[in-house]
Order: C-alpha cells, then sequence, then structure tokens
C-alpha cells in the first residue's frame, strides 16, 4: 500500500533492486522500509533464498571431540544431527528416521554408536546407515540397496580452520569462496591458540519478539554502543581503572567483506580476555595474560600479533552469524522462528588447555555482558520489543541507515565492500546490499 | 520438644525472615541494601538452565548464566536502578514467592539452607515466571545474617517466552 511517506521515495531515483530499500547514493540516502523486517512476503523469501542457499554455521568441531560425539542443532529452519562416526568422520544429518520421519536424536549433544527409532525399531549406524529395521522382519532384502533409507545428509557440509557450516543447495559456491575476507577475521580469531579453539560446555539461549535481522544490525551497530549502553560503558571503563576512551572512540573502521559479511574493528582497550589485561580480571591473572600478549607479538610480529592481541571486532558472516572478539570470544547464530520472533544462540570460546584461571576470566568477562543476564544484551532486545511495537502501532515509515554515506569508500561501486569510520555504517549498508541482491534475484550464491 | 527442636525452630523462623526480607528488597527494587545483605566475598550465581548438577557445578564447566562476585553483583544492582538500564526502565513488577525453606545444615556460624522460589515478572502486560530452588551460604555473625553465596537452581528448561534474564532472582 503506497501512503504518502512511501510515495516520498519512487523507486525510480533508487539504486536498490528491491521495494524494500531506497538508496540514493546522489543524495547520500540509505532507508529500509520497515516492512523488511515486518512483510511475511519477505519472510517467505528469507527462507528461500537466504537459509535455504547461503552457508550456515552448524558447529564447531570441538563440540563433537572424539568419535560417536554428537550434537543436535536447529539451523535455518531443520533440525540437524552434527557428528563424527565412529571413524571420526564428521557428518551433517537431517534429524528424522527414514521410515515415519519422528525425530531421530532428542538429546542436545552425547555419544552414541547408533541412533535408534522407538517407534518402529529402525536403528542408524554413527555412519547414518540403516542398520536394522527392526526385529518383526518382513521386509524384503533389497530395500535399502539404493540407501534411500539411510539417514539423509544435507546437500552441502564443510568447514574453515574447525567452523563447519551447511548448506542446503547442492549447488551453491565452495565455502572458501563465500566466506570471501571473513576467513583473514576468522584466522585473527583461530590464530590466537596455538593448540586449538574450544567451544565451552553450554550454550545460552535467549528469543525475543523482534525481526532475526534487528539482531545481525545491533552486532555491527557501533553508534548505538556508547549510547544505548552507557549504563555498561561506564561500568567498563570503571573496570579497567579508568582509562581515556576519547582517542580510541574514533579510531578503529567499519566495513564490508564482500558477500554480505561486515563488521567492525577498534582498539577501545576494555579488557580482552586473550591478551588485554585489565585491573577487573584480577592480579593473579596479570602475568600469565601479558605473557600470552608478548607470546602472540612474538609468534606473528609487531603488526598482526598487536591486532589479534589488542584490537575489539565483531562481525557477521552473511546472512546470521555473529562473530564477537572482545570482552569474550564468542559465536552467535538468529534464526527467526517467525517473522516476527527470533532466537539466538550464543557460544563462547577459548583456547584448548588454556589454564583454569583465564577460564575464570574468560566466563566472567563475557558474563559481565553477554547472554540473558550480561549488562547488554537484554537492553539491546528491550529495544526490539520497542521497534516492533513500533511496525504495528506507527504509520508505514522507512529507516535510515546512511550515517557516514558522504565520507565512506565503496571500491568500484560494490556496496558490499564499502568502508569507513568505526561510528559510522558501512557495515549494515554492506550487509543490506547483499539482501537486496539477493531478493531482488541479481545474486544467487551458486 | 526437645531442646534440639525448639532451637531448630528458632533458627528456621530467624532465617525464613531473613530470606523474606531479601525477597521484599527485591520486589520493592531497594537494590542498594539488597547488594549489603553480602558478605564481603559473597557471591551471586545462576548455573545454566538444564545442568544435571546445578546445586555442585562449577563456574568454568559449564557456561552459566550469572556468575557475580561482590563487586559484580554490586554493579548489577548500581545498573539496574539506572534509569538507563533499558531491560528494566521502566521497571517491570516482580514478585518473589518463597516456599519450602530447609536448614541443611549449620555449625552456629555457617548455615546452609535451600527453598524453592517462584519469581513473576509483569512487562507490558505479559508474564514471565522463573521458578527454581535456591541454595543460601549464610553466616551469622553478631545475630545477624549474610550471604556467602546465593544459587539459584531454575526449573525452567528454556528461557521462551521470558527472553532473558534481566532481573534478580
Amino acid at each position: 500500500m503506497l501512503t504518502a511517506d512511501t510515495a516520498l521515495r519512487p523507486k525510480t531515483s533508487s539504486e536498490a533492486l528491491t521495494e524494500y530499500l531506497f538508496i540514493d547514493a546522489s543524495e547520500n540516502r540509505f532507508e529500509i522500509n520497515q516492512r523488511a523486517y515486518n512483510d511475511p512476503a519477505a519472510f517467505e523469501k528469507e527462507r528461500e533464498l537466504i537459509f535455504h542457499k547461503c552457508w550456515l554455521y552448524l558447529g564447531h568441531q570441538s563440540e563433537i571431540p572424539n568419535n560417536k560425539d554428537f550434537v543436535t542443532r536447529h539451523v535455518g529452519g531443520y533440525n540437524l544431527i552434527f557428528n563424527r562416526d565412529k571413524q571420526g568422520k564428521v557428518h551433517a544429518f537431517y534429524n528424522y528416521c527414514s521410515h515415519r520421519g519422528p525425530r531421530l536424536a532428542v538429546e542436545e549433544r552425547g555419544n552414541k554408536n547408533v541412533f535408534s527409532c522407538p517407534y518402529h525399531g529402525w536403528v542408524y549406524g554413527s555412519d547414518g546407515e540403516l542398520r536394522s529395521t527392526g526385529s518383526t522382519g518382513g521386509y524384503c532384502d533389497t530395500i535399502n540397496k539404493d540407501g534411500r533409507f539411510n539417514l539423509r545428509k544435507v546437500p552441502r557440509l564443510d568447514h574453515y580452520r574447525g567452523l563447519y557450516f551447511v548448506n542446503y543447495n547442492t549447488n551453491a559456491v565452495d565455502l572458501e569462496t563465500y566466506l570471501a575476507d571473513t576467513k583473514e577475521i576468522l584466522d585473527l580469531m583461530v590464530d590466537q591458540f596455538e593448540e586449538g579453539l574450544e567451544v565451552l560446555q553450554g550454550e545460552q539461549l535467549m528469543f525475543n519478539g523482534g525481526n532475526w535481522k534487528l539482531v545481525t544490525d545491533n552486532f555491527v551497530d557501533t553508534y548505538h554502543a556508547p549510547i544505548l549502553h552507557s549504563s555498561y560503558f561506564e561500568y567498563s571503563i570503571r573496570r579497567t581503572g579508568g582509562i581515556d576512551v576519547s582517542g580510541a572512540m574514533t579510531a578503529g573502521l567499519g566495513a564490508g567483506l564482500g558477500n554480505g559479511h561486515c563488521y567492525w574493528e577498534n582498539p577501545l582497550a576494555l579488557g580482552r580476555p586473550v591478551a588485554g589485561w585489565i585491573p577487573a580480571f584480577g592480579e593473579d591473572s596479570k602475568p600469565l595474560i601479558e605473557a600470552k600478549r608478548a607470546e602472540l607479538l612474538e609468534q606473528f610480529g609487531e603488526e598482526r600479533g598487536a591486532r589479534i592481541a589488542d584490537v575489539n571486532r565483531n562481525m557477521v558472516v552473511f546472512p546470521n552469524l555473529v562473530v564477537t572478539d572482545n570482552v569474550s570470544l564468542s559465536l552467535r547464530t538468529v534464526y527467526p522462528d517467525t517473522v516476527d520472533t527470533l532466537r539466538m544462540n550464543i557460544w563462547t570460546l577459548g583456547g584448548v588447555g588454556e589454564p583454569e584461571q583465564i577460564r575464570d576470566v574468560r566466563v566472567r568477562s563475557h558474563l559481565s555482558f553477554v547472554g540473558p543476564a550480561g549488562f547488554a544484551h537484554p537492553d539491546d532486545f528491550e529495544l526490539f520489543d520497542r521497534i516492533k511495537a513500533g511496525y504495528y502501532t506507527t504509520p508505514d515509515k522507512w529507516l535510515d541507515f546512511s550515517k557516514g554515506m558522504a565520507t565512506e569508500e565503496v571500491p568500484a561501486g560494490d556496496r558490499t565492500r564499502s568502508s569507513g569510520a568505526w561510528l559510522d555504517e558501512s557495515q549494515e549498508r554492506a550487509w543490506w546490499s547483499q539482501w537486496d541482491r539477493i531478493l531482488g534475484g541479481a545474486e544467487t550464491l551458486e | 520438644m526437645s531442646q534440639a527442636t525448639q532451637i531448630d525452630s528458632a533458627l528456621q523462623h530467624a532465617i525464613e525472615a531473613f530470606i523474606y526480607r531479601e525477597a521484599s528488597l527485591l520486589d520493592t527494587w531497594q537494590l542498594e541494601e539488597w547488594q549489603s545483605l553480602f558478605t564481603d566475598d559473597g557471591e551471586y550465581l545462576v548455573p545454566p538452565l538444564n545442568a544435571e548438577n546445578p546445586e555442585t557445578i562449577d563456574t568454568t564447566e559449564k557456561l552459566f548464566l550469572i556468575v557475580d562476585n561482590r563487586e559484580t553483583l554490586n554493579a548489577r544492582a548500581e545498573r539496574m536502578m539506572r534509569k538507563d538500564a533499558y531491560a528494566e526502565s521502566p521497571r517491570s513488577r516482580i514478585r518473589h514467592m518463597v516456599s519450602n525453606v530447609s536448614i541443611l545444615s549449620e555449625n552456629g556460624t555457617e548455615i546452609r539452607v535451600t527453598n524453592n522460589l517462584v519469581v513473576y515478572r509483569f512487562r507490558r502486560g505479559e508474564l514471565s515466571t522463573y521458578v527454581g530452588t535456591v541454595h543460601y551460604d549464610l553466616v551469622r555473625t553478631d545475630g545477624l545474617f549474610k550471604i556467602r553465596r546465593k544459587r539459584v537452581c531454575l526449573d525452567n528448561d528454556s528461557l521462551k517466552p521470558q527472553g532473558s534474564l534481566a532481573i534478580i532472582l
């Protein structure tokens, strides 16, 4: 429906491919209609063109360290079994019994030689092969000669340095091509630990009545950080012993990394459990953290070592994997349950074999900001509720994403690789430009 | 009634009165007073949902919801009183219901207590309910109780529909 307000954005002058965005670079305008967040038609397109075509994060190798380990997980609308078979090979299966379809593994995690369905007794090996059709017989020997009753594998499964991704499109581009320049940022995370990364046991799960894209917007939205989170921000500075942050507030950058991936980095010294000690971490952890910093500089050289040790970063791997490397090293995925509800899973990471003392610093630092009872996430979720309330109780509206547009760099006119100042919004525009290209049919990800 | 039973019932009564007072401070947003109930080495812990052994699980074993030492529980209380702590500004209406208070052990100064807890949170016409047991390690000096550790083990198996845990349990 055209309201007086939408009429102000004639599609003819917009560079966007869909009716949900309005982009006019000559006027430095980049606006998103609220219907991008609450239109059921957009949501259906996202399911088909984004969640069933993009590479989606499944899990980390450390979650299934031993043969026959498995976890079950919702990924892009499907429930999957992510496991290591008895030979050590990693699989991703749709989590249902091939006979009549009930969910097969009901535990969140475990270690199993076989998956058995309690209904008629069909049994599958950890490699997904059908082992038994129950004890009552009646099937001919050739029932599974083509393997059609084995557990069904997701079409594509691959990993980058231990981070496993799936893709429901057989013809999708390979994972490394898809990841584009995020690989360099993921390296900065994985390289923190010589013995490798591990996911700490226990995931946090948060729910909200907002659209899932509010979360992807939020994690690269630097602009809101010192404002919405003023109470946390003041507390963080107190934890450092009161450092002067005025210089660092304007340092760093926000950028697109290609294919809709986006990130920011900034050197605010508010404490990094890996190598940025602050007084709140406690005196006894100081020597360990300082030694770790020296090690990183030794191993990777002054420049890259300092980048790993000292620089905070958030990244969204398009569409919905959020990587944060600041007060904690964490991964999140956000998925829509409906157009108007989301679930966010949070995992925090540490180094394999790191001292208990460092693990303690890591957990406490993570919980100070992150999670259902952190000092920041609940305030973001409160704002998502207020944004959603706005969709339904005020007229149709266009939302502004133009901050920094006049000063950013857009290499070869490709907005998915634009970059600008830390407190600006090049990174959001990179993400949304890819969303627009996919929903507009210009990007098939094949 | 034996002497021992009489002593227990007096202690039982005193401890119930202390826990009710704590609940009342939380319900009436007197959080400065609430944090002063803790010892200098006091802790406020909420173990992960669905933990097999929430009463004993260690804070580095599996990711907790809350691991507050005295400094962070103080900061939590202080932050929640601010107008810019938006998840609770404007404030929810909350109500702590305490029952089944049981003294597990006591040696005169150190007392271990458990109770059942239901917390109702009303916000924007919606109700969130948090249900669980609380394990207190209390210390008694000069007749006054202080909390050395408060561990709230939730029965909720997910935070749906609560979304988050923005209040103090």
